[in-house]
């Protein structure tokens, strides 16, 4: 595939994206291909080198900079192999460090929960109690107490909604980057 | 951080301040109220009812 055949469709596959976007791409590739043709390579190889326009469209389309995908590309091809020393780091890291602090937090969230659970059935005994009737000492006090648990109450619902939320998404990142360094090692964008 | 996560949090936050500033207010209630009732409690009587339950153990 020569440079023209290339970028045309390339351009086709990048068709949904807004007309500014697709023109800056363009031009990125076209000088892509200028610098190679200086440095003596074929247009041919150097459309290869891009790899499949569609799958190059797909990544614009997620928003990446062709000097990222670039990286990318040159990262792949130069990749020889998992690093030995990312696994170990990986295991190392994780048993003495990553899967005690994610248990930890979870402990954390399940006493939050606990605490709410403890919380409520006091603030509810209290209000049930002053509604029946059965608390005449220390009427004021106990308002003001029953006040307070609502608002601690409230404070933990709040802080197990985040909770739970931000540990379900940073869960996630960590086995992301724990897949990232046990393949690609310590290092690497 | 989404909108709805500030919201959350902000939430949270006055929950927190008024759980404090609350908590501070029963506390002084409470100190108040058990010290009045200290207060007008009759002390000799209850220690002299106790002393006289040692001793009567004593014997």
């Amino acid at each position: 595939m020569n440079k023209t055949e290339y970028l045309k469709r390339l351009s086709d596959e990048l068709g949904h994206m807004p007309y500014g976007d697709v023109k800056d791409i363009i031009q990125s590739i076209e000088e892509h291909f200028d610098e190679g043709l200086g440095e003596g390579r074929t247009e041919e190889e150097i459309a290869e080198s891009l790899g499949d326009p569609k799958e190059l469209a797909a990544e614009f389309k997620d928003g990446a900079k062709f000097t990222q995908i670039m990286k990318k590309r040159k990262r792949l091809k130069d990749y020889t192999g998992p690093d030995g020393r990312g696994r170990i780091f990986v295991v190392v890291f994780n048993l003495f460090v990553g899967i005690a602090m994610w248990i930890v937090l979870l402990c954390a969230i399940v006493a939050a929960f606990c605490f709410l659970a403890a919380d409520c059935g006091l603030a509810g005994l209290i209000i049930a109690s002053l509604i029946m009737g059965k608390i005449t000492e220390f009427l004021v006090p106990f308002i003001f107490l029953a006040l307070t648990l609502i608002c601690i109450a409230l404070f933990l619902i709040v802080l197990l909604i985040l909770g739970i939320k931000y540990y379900a998404k940073g869960l996630k990142a960590y086995i992301k980057w724990n897949k990232h360094v046990w393949n690609y090692g310590l290092g690497e964008e | 951080m989404s909108k709805g996560d500030v919201k959350l949090l902000i939430t949270g936050a006055v929950s927190l301040f008024l759980a404090c500033f609350l908590g501070i207010i029963t506390i002084a209630l409470f100190a108040i109220q058990l010290g009045n009732k200290a207060m007008e409690t009759d002390w000799n009587s209850v220690f002299g009812q106790i002393s006289e339950q040692v001793d009567g153990l004593s014997d």
